[in-house]
């Protein structure tokens, strides 16, 4: 909910109003957008990559239209990509006002500013080394877009999303442009905890219908830089703060933005609690877990996995064999019992990529890559039930 | 026999005179005709009568309110009507007023021979005392005492003898105007002196004097109410300035708080004064009370525009307080404790021309609002409003005058102040944390103080002088959400006003000329990110180019006046004046505003009026916007123009109907630049600024006020007004309704005093819905983790419309010395949910409605003495 004015928050009355929280996602909707590196020296490329969702529409078509402004050189955040007025209307996108650049159309784009940006400036002006602000807008539209498309092509497409025909989620980041020597980077995220232990590399987290679960998030002290920001008064010494947020396609977070190093860890409530019983078990059992962080300087990093909702009334797999791929093309096929039962076969704490019941084997199937050959690796089968067994079979990678 | 008591119960004082008024005297008195039928009854009765004597001093109208029968009421009207006055004045000029005048029916009993003292043939003196009224202590200084046989009228301080009181238990009656009759029995003993004190109760409010006079006829747009009209009404908190909303002209304030809208015009457009002092904040928090404390204000005057030339710097709406002189008649005062506040006052005579009063409030919002928020909100909204600290108010008035009794000349010192602050300290994680001693924290202090002397002096028959000086020292503080985004201005404003008044009554001219300078010296310290311009994203990097302005700079703005009110008959009044205003350090210019009015009472029961007139006032520099970092000093004085045609009338002697309809249009409007796209200024050469005066608007409406003449035991009116203001929006681009528009607006006011001491007020109070942006879509920023609204047409959603009704019910007990009261004053008896903005959920998506006050009652209660 946005903050109110402090009057709203006293007077309002009939507090029963309930809004659909931030951290559900359950449509198309924007959660990130990077640009590595987040700074950049006038003429320095930067890569954009945009992190969405959408459970409403799985395995459909989607194109990210990217839009770039260059700086204001005079740091007065004048762009179109910056205008409330322009950004109502993306056909005015199409009439390509100055400074504005149709930068692609995939799920990544490179932007850089004009390399004489700041060629109007005196040599010593601060505005070099604070720098100014590169606006980028990624537009996520929920139909296909041919990378090929010029003129009235694209024009018709920003017609259907300024109509509301085609549905799109519009997102704007900025990419600071600077001649400083010590530039922003982005965070990391190092490790995820789930009530203390990791997940396997690849694979899903396991939760009981209503479970609260607890969410470490591990970013690195490097990741809280230190840097000088030039005040008024003078050169001020600060370092990042990191926020954290997390997202879902269903159950509940007990807050929606954690200080990554002061605050209490956030619990997650599976789907299905009696608490929230307007966030039932998905049809599917399964749903997607999105997290950003983001420093206060608008460098940011994500991450996203998948969790399943068991069903404890189901037989527990019992993995008897498995076959080794010769590849990471072929795939690891798991035999057994109850095997379409099976949630994920973990093989080294890396989970198959892609791992599926294969009804036609009548076992379980997927993709391995990242592990050394030649090292007996454990298995574990991590069942729809939330068992996780060692299955006492070893896997060596040719 | 009869008897009359030609007296003055209430003083048709007008508490809206410019001076002192001169009241009537009674030159021609007339006794009644004791009624033959009722001459051998033995009775007798008081008839209590309203007249209403002309210029001339004649009585026009009699209208008995107190009765004391069909022959004694015909005798007592026939007899007033003969009655001639000297004429009652105001401002120096004969005035119609109304009085209160009682005649006695006394039958005169057979005299009774008794036994005479030892020193026959002269009377002693042997029953003496003295009258007071109940709970004030007041001396009642009309009345008569009579046992057996003998009478006696009281003086002035309330005392009476009689002399040669037959010895033994005797019954004493007192009859007192204003007063419930009073009876006791007294033992007379021989030789001795028998001395009482009797304590009278008063019919009506002791503390409520009822006054009217006639509306000063030089303002044609103005609207006054005394203490007997503002503490009667319900919602209000007993606040003078409260009620002032309650008049045509001023729209609902969004949440009921604390602007007044004039017209749908911003608050900067609208100035208030107490004692022609201007003061910087009229309401302490959320509008919950006057930062002056109404207990001594005497009459509060409205005016929504065409006001003469001795106001200015203003385009907007006019409020005018004047405070009482303390009391010369002993201690008074009250203490008051309610859920919002505790606050106190009293006055006392110093010496026989010297008089002092004292009040102060002092807020009690930091106890008793977040004891209700934890008691009533939702647990989880409790989370969400962060409450650490909860605002605290307080203020102060102090005020010593000498005033010479019968004396329009007075000199007074007044000291007042207010103080505001509130903060939401509870930390916030995800601001920035690491500058030392940041919290997360919002917060804001006003704080305005104000020593004032004033000077009413009638140097001549002809010419009469009035000062109003005063020094203040206010401090305006408010912190972003970080400690290193604030803005600290400290200002010392001198404020001189110096006017005469010049009589030509040959010419039937009066003129008048002055002095109204506001001299404003300022220290700024202000660090801030530029601000954004119209249509800008706003970068949630708020710290990496913040600007800073630290500076002395002393606003100097001169006004000078002249005036004529011209007075050819006397039926018609045209007042025209220049009014000569600037602002010569930071803006370097200066103006000139004419202004015209004039009133035509065409019948006795109907006037005209209309008025023409300019004003102008430097752009709102208080929030920078002369700034030469975050605004732009090259600024134009802000103008408009006011056309008023309008007409009064009396209806049926219960009613008084005042209507008038305005056309207002604005020019050289402070407007934000556009940053980009249609209708941008940023291509202004050098114009790197944050305003520029190109905007313009227009207000435009009509007003009704249909007022029940005041009596003892009801009050109220009914004011409606139909008002339109729009703006140009998207620079220029676009014409629309303005933020505050608010097209429809009906209020209605009742009291009513009820037995048993109780009394009874309803406000009901009927508004267009107000205006919000739509959100037509949203951006995700994706560097702030936050949606941005991409709005509409500004404010070209109307919210549904309002609805309230306020109740109060004050019981009194009166006890000798004092009086207790206890009152409880319900807003929103239906608990209407009343929609006043609305809140949306992150991305803009969803959306509900941020509700007005539910039933809200507070208890209070109140000691006076």
């Amino acid at each position: 909910m946005r903050a109110l004015p402090l009057m709203s928050l006293v007077l309002v009355t009939g507090c029963g109003v309930q809004f659909t929280p931030e951290t559900l996602v359950d449509s198309l909707r924007v959660l990130s957008v990077t640009a590595e590196p987040p700074e950049v020296a006038p003429g320095e490329l930067a890569t954009m990559s945009v992190l969405f969702g959408d459970p409403t529409r799985v395995g459909q078509p989607t194109t990210v239209i990217w839009v770039g402004c260059e700086p204001d050189p005079l740091d007065l955040n004048r762009s179109a990509c910056n205008d409330a007025s322009f950004l109502i209307k993306p056909t005015l996108i199409t009439d390509y006002p100055p400074g504005l650049k149709l930068l692609g159309f995939s799920r990544q784009a490179a932007y850089a500013a004009s390399p004489g940006v700041f060629d109007v400036l005196p040599a010593d002006d601060l505005i070099r080394t604070n720098g100014s602000i590169g606006q980028v807008i990624a537009i996520v539209i929920a139909e296909a877009v041919d990378v090929s498309a010029m003129g009235d092509e694209v024009k018709q497409v920003f017609q259907r999303i300024e109509d509301k025909v085609t549905p799109a989620a519009i997102a704007i980041t900025r990419v600071v442009v600077s001649e400083k020597a010590q530039k922003n980077h982005n965070p990391q995220i190092d490790n995820l905890t789930f009530d203390g232990a990791p997940l396997p590399l690849g694979g899903r987290l396991q939760v009981k219908a209503g479970q609260k679960v607890s969410l470490g998030v591990d970013v690195p002290e490097s990741s809280r830089e230190h840097y000088t920001e030039v005040q008024p008064s003078g050169p001020v010494e600060k370092q990042e703060k990191v926020v954290g947020a997390w997202y879902s396609s269903g159950g509940r977070f007990s807050q929606e933005r954690f200080d990554v190093v002061d605050t209490a860890p956030t619990i997650f409530t599976a789907p299905g609690s009696a608490e929230f019983p307007e966030d039932p078990v998905p049809e599917k059992r399964s749903g997607q877990l999105w997290l950003v962080v983001r420093d206060n300087r608008g460098a940011q990093a994500f991450q996203q996995f998948r969790y399943f909702v068991c069903d404890e009334s189901l037989a527990t797999p019992r993995v008897t064999g498995l076959t080794v791929s010769t590849s990471e093309t072929e795939p690891v096929v798991v035999t057994g019992q109850n095997m379409d039962k099976v949630l994920d076969i973990v093989i080294g704490g890396v989970a198959l990529t892609n791992g599926t019941y294969s009804a036609s084997r009548g076992a379980f199937v997927g993709f391995l890559s990242g592990l050394a050959p030649g090292i007996p690796y454990p298995v574990t089968m991590r069942g729809q039930n939330c068992s996780s067994v060692d299955t006492g079979l070893t896997y060596t990678v040719p | 026999m009869h008897r009359l008591s030609a007296l003055l119960l209430l003083l048709a004082v007008s508490a809206f005179a410019q001076t002192a008024p001169k009241m009537p005297t009674l030159v021609k008195p007339v006794e009644p005709v004791f009624p033959a039928s009722l001459a051998d009854a033995g009775v007798g009765g008081v008839v209590v009568m309203e007249i209403d004597i002309g210029v001339d001093g004649k009585v026009m109208e009699v209208k008995v309110i107190t009765s004391a029968g069909p022959e004694f009421d015909a005798a007592a009207v026939t007899a007033a009507r003969q009655l001639e006055f000297t004429p009652a004045e105001f401002d120096g000029k004969p005035t119609p007023v109304r009085i209160q005048y009682s005649s006695q029916f006394v039958v005169q009993q057979q005299v009774v021979e008794v036994a005479v003292a030892q020193d026959a043939g002269v009377p002693v003196v042997n029953f003496k005392g003295q009258l007071v009224t109940a709970g004030t202590r007041e001396p009642v200084a009309i009345a008569t005492v009579t046992v057996g046989t003998a009478q006696a009228e009281a003086d002035g301080e309330g005392r009476f003898e009689l002399a040669d009181v037959p010895t033994g238990t005797l019954e004493v009656k007192v009859t007192a105007p204003g007063h419930e009759p009073f009876v006791a029995t007294e033992e007379i003993k021989a030789g001795e002196r028998t001395e009482v004190r009797y304590v009278l109760r008063a019919t009506g409010d002791p503390n409520v004097t009822v006054v009217r006079g006639t509306k000063d006829r030089r303002e044609v747009a103005q609207v006054k109410l005394t203490q007997s009209e503002f503490r009667m009404v319900a919602g209000s908190r007993n606040d003078a300035f409260k009620v002032v909303q309650n008049l045509p002209g001023v729209a609902r304030s969004p949440f009921g708080g604390s602007a007044l809208v004039v017209r749908g015009s911003k608050a900067w457009d609208s100035r208030i004064y107490v004692d022609e002092i201007q003061i910087p904040q009229l309401f302490h928090f959320a509008g919950l009370n006057a930062t002056f404390n109404s207990a001594t204000i005497e009459s509060i005057a409205f005016q929504p525009g065409n006001f003469g030339v001795d106001y200015g710097r203003s385009i907007g709406g006019l409020v005018q307080a004047e405070v009482k002189t303390p009391s010369k008649k002993g201690v008074h005062g009250a203490v008051d404790l309610n859920f919002f506040d505790v606050s106190a006052n009293v006055e006392a005579p110093v010496s026989d021309t010297w008089s002092m009063s004292a009040a102060g409030r002092f807020g009690l919002a930091q106890l008793t609002v977040p004891f209700a928020i934890k008691t009533f909100v939702p647990p989880a909204f409790q989370n969400q409003l962060g409450f650490a600290r909860a605002p605290q108010f307080w203020d102060y008035q102090v005020r010593a005058e000498r005033k010479v009794a019968n004396s329009r000349n007075r000199v007074f010192i007044t000291v007042f102040g207010s103080s505001d602050s509130w903060a939401f300290l509870q930390a916030n994680p995800l601001l920035d944390s690491d500058v030392e001693g940041n919290r997360g924290a919002a917060s804001n202090a006003q704080l305005y103080n104000r020593l004032v002397v004033g000077i009413d002096q009638k140097l001549s028959d002809r010419v009469t002088f009035v000062s109003r000086n005063s020094v203040g020292f206010d401090i305006n503080e408010q912190q972003g959400a970080t400690t290193e985004v604030f803005f600290r201005a400290t200002q010392f404003p001198i404020q001189l006003r110096e006017r005469f008044r010049i009589d030509v009554p040959e010419a039937k001219l009066v003129f008048g000329a002055g002095l109204d300078a506001l001299i404003t010296p300022a220290l700024l310290d202000a660090q801030q990110p530029p601000p954004f311009k119209a249509n800008q994203l706003p970068d949630p990097y708020v710290t990496r180019r913040l600007i800073a302005q630290t500076e002395a700079r002393t606003y100097v703005e001169p006004g000078l006046y002249v005036d004529a009110t011209w007075t050819p008959f006397e039926s018609l009044q045209v007042r025209g004046g220049l009014r000569f205003d600037g602002e010569l350090t930071t803006m370097k210019k200066a103006w000139v505003n004419p202004r015209l009015s004039a009133q035509w009472q065409l019948l006795p029961q109907l006037a005209i009026k209309g008025g023409v007139a300019m004003y102008q006032q430097p752009p709102d520099y208080r929030t920078g916007q002369l700034s030469p970092v975050f605004g732009n000093p090259d600024l134009l004085p802000e103008g408009a123009w006011h056309f008023m045609l309008g007409a009064e009338a009396k209806l049926f002697d219960l009613f008084e109907l005042n209507v008038q309809g305005y056309y207002k249009p604005l020019f050289n409007q402070a407007r934000q630049t556009l940053a980009s796209g249609e209708g941008s200024d940023i291509n202004i050469a050098g114009n790197e600024t944050r305003y520029t005066s190109a905007g313009y608007g227009r207000a435009y409406g009509g007003e009704v006020l249909l007022r029940l003449r005041p009596t003892r035991y009801f009050t109220g009116w009914v004011a409606y007004s139909l008002s339109r203001f729009e703006r140009d929006y998207f620079g220029g681009v676009q014409f629309a309704p303005g933020p505050l528009d608010q097209p429809h607006n009906l209020i209605i006011v009742g009291s009513v005093k009820l037995p048993w001491d109780l009394s009874l007020g309803l406000r009901f109070r009927y508004a267009s819905g107000p205006l919000v942006t739509p959100v037509l879509a949203s951006l995700f920023d994706a560097s702030g983790n936050y949606s941005v609204p991409l709005p509409g047409l500004p404010w070209s959603q109307r919210l549904p419309d309002f609805f309230q009704l306020d109740a109060r019910l004050d019981k009194r007990f009166v006890f000798d010395a004092w009086t207790f009261v206890v009152y409880l004053d319900v807003q929103n008896v239906t608990n209407q949910q009343n929609p006043e903005a609305l809140f949306y959920n992150h991305n803009y998506s969803q959306s509900a409605y941020v509700t007005g006050i539910p039933i809200l009652p507070t208890l209070g209660v109140r000691g006076e003495w």
